[in-house]
């Protein structure tokens, strides 16, 4: 099976700190320590499950620094990596990322499955897979937690307010995974060295036969403001001689506001 | 401006309603239609509904092949009359069908997207839209000339106050084919029995590493047990193999924002506030009295957690 796994870079949610959102977060992204987009392992873990013994590529849209976040999944065990690197891409909204990421897609498939993170821990709009899926013109199961592939149909496990909702998918498609659908096997040895030796095909939008991205699209001088939340807060402390007073004083409060019965 | 109906056991969701609430300022002003439009089959049933939403004009995009509401097919049904009609808004819930069937609009009319939406307003020419990033940290403020497809974030916004008007039906034949259907349901698994969902209870109790042992850790069940509550954890407790990540409340897990949330023994790193600062109310139980957490929280505990809990049980019971 042919399958192709999408990345993206973030901002390293581990390492988080008030200072960070102090100004425009686009500007300050490039002083911050880098990850891959944790479900994105995930993706990659379900790729070489269903593979088997077929090579599995990997593929982001991103600035240089992406490169770290593809040798990292060649060194999971991704066979090959796509990098989708343009001037006009920074900054780039979803319309203009998948834009990008679907003709990068088109130009080095058919890919049977394509595969994402459920959704990246910057900006987390969990909305990529679907529009990817859309210009594909592909059936897509986004938030998988379960994939099965079963005499030649595939079985997508989607969590919903009722149920485990499980779609019954044609091929080619587009999946999005959560974190619970496996445990992500870590970099080899061999996988290190290999991911440092592999050549990354590099593309930019006119080697994609893109001219132009649409007038319509989101572009860094559309956000007016983009300012860390900060709320006033004042902590009530309960103090009190023992436990039982304190939890007393406490239920007191969440029953006085309503919050429990 | 459209507001795309998403039913919820065969009834319009509340987050479509509060969709046109949202919206409704901006209709009330009169600076556009607002019109709702459906896609599904026997939409007729819901007839009694539509006027009382205070919605002028309902569109229902109907055939018996779309009983499965696939995304997908929707969100094609949409885009395809939108470009001949050029809503300047399409507004969707932020849930799981919602954001799917957005996020398809906007890729087949080149529109595009914002998500999380928290905040509207319009003048008329100007769209302006504020929305969270980074788990609820952060709030961005984006201005857009033109067309554009929203979602909007639930229990933000209140629904609509109830209208008595007779609203306009436009029913239209769905182009959906059932050759063009290559996803359908295959069956629907019950949920398991084990309490609320995390991201839907209006009540979470977490527990932390400060609870001390997986044995401790079931006391933060018992308590969620007493307040009809979910359950949730911080990711060293997950990754301790204490609890299974499905719980995990975090940058990495997942993000909930409930009207109480309950922390015990969590110290309260940036990755676990990203899953929860968004909470109504946050209670912090710790037995540290620096630990961030009390900076986010309405009230606190600073003592034993066992303890605590065993008391809160305790006199919960009585």
């Amino acid at each position: 099976m042919k399958i192709v796994v999408c990345i993206k870079q973030v901002p390293d949610p581990e390492k988080f700190s008030a200072g960070s959102f102090e100004r425009d977060w686009r500007l300050s992204r490039d002083s911050y320590p880098k990850t891959t987009n944790p479900v994105d392992k995930n993706a990659l873990e379900l790729a070489l499950q269903l593979a088997g013994q077929d090579p599995v590529e990997v593929i982001t849209v991103g600035p240089e620094s992406a490169k770290e976040a593809l040798r990292e999944m060649l060194s999971i065990g991704a066979s090959s990596a796509v990098h989708v690197k343009d001037p006009a891409l920074e900054g780039a909204d979803l319309l203009s990322t998948t834009i990008a990421l679907s003709a990068a897609i088109k130009k080095r498939g058919p890919f049977d499955v394509i595969i994402c993170g459920k959704q990246s821990t910057d900006a987390g709009n969990a909305s990529i897979p679907s529009m990817l899926a859309e210009m594909l013109g592909l059936p897509s199961s986004t938030g998988c937690e379960k994939v099965e592939f079963v005499d030649g149909k595939l079985f997508a496990y989607q969590p919903g307010d009722l149920g485990m909702v499980v779609w019954k998918i044609e091929l080619p498609c587009v999946l999005s995974v959560t974190k619970n659908i496996n445990t992500p096997r870590l970099p080899s040895l061999r996988g290190m060295t290999k991911a440092m030796q592999t050549e990354i095909v590099m593309y930019d939008l006119q080697s994609l036969g893109i001219e132009s991205l649409p007038e319509g699209r989101l572009q860094p001088g559309n956000i007016i403001s983009s300012k860390r939340i900060t709320r006033e807060i004042t902590t009530q402390i309960f103090e009190g001689e023992t436990s039982q007073i304190k939890a007393a004083a406490l239920l007191m409060s969440l029953r006085e506001k309503g919050l429990i019965q | 401006m459209w507001t795309i109906g998403e039913f919820e056991n065969g009834v319009l969701s509340e987050a479509t309603a509060e969709v046109l609430g949202c919206l409704s300022p901006v209709q009330d002003n009169q600076l556009a239609e607002s019109n709702l439009v459906l896609v599904g089959s026997n939409l007729l049933m819901h007839g009694s509904v539509f006027g009382r939403l205070g919605q002028p004009v309902t569109i229902l995009i109907e055939s018996d092949d779309l009983a499965d509401l696939e995304p997908g097919i929707v969100a094609r049904e949409v885009a395809d009359l939108a470009q001949n009609r050029k809503p300047s808004i399409i507004a969707l819930p932020c849930t799981v069908w919602g954001s799917d069937v957005a996020a398809r609009v906007a890729a087949r009319l080149n529109y595009p997207l914002v998500t999380d939406v928290v905040g509207l307003d319009a003048t008329e020419d100007m769209i302006t839209i504020e929305r969270l990033s980074f788990g609820g940290q952060n709030k961005a403020m984006i201005s857009l000339p033109a067309e554009c497809v929203v979602t909007i974030h639930k229990r933000v916004f209140s629904q609509p106050r109830p209208a008595d008007i007779t609203a306009t039906l436009e029913r239209l034949e769905a182009a959906t084919s059932k050759a063009d259907i290559k996803k359908v349901i295959e069956k629907v698994l019950p949920l398991s029995s084990e309490g609320p969902a995390l991201i839907d209870s209006p009540v979470i109790i977490s527990g932390g590493r400060g609870m001390g042992s997986p044995e401790n850790f079931k006391l933060i069940k018992e308590l969620a047990k007493k307040l009809g509550a979910a359950y949730g954890a911080s990711r060293a407790v997950v990754d301790s193999g204490w609890i299974d990540s499905s719980h995990q409340v975090g940058l990495t897990g997942k993000v909930v924002s409930p009207r109480l949330y309950i922390a015990c023994g969590i110290s309260g790193a940036d990755q676990h506030l990203a899953g929860m600062r968004t909470s109504d109310v946050i209670v912090a139980i710790n037995r540290d009295p620096d630990a961030p957490i009390f900076k986010v929280a309405s009230y606190g505990i600073v003592g034993d957690c066992v303890e605590t809990l065993t008391q809160l049980i305790e006199q919960l019971g009585k």
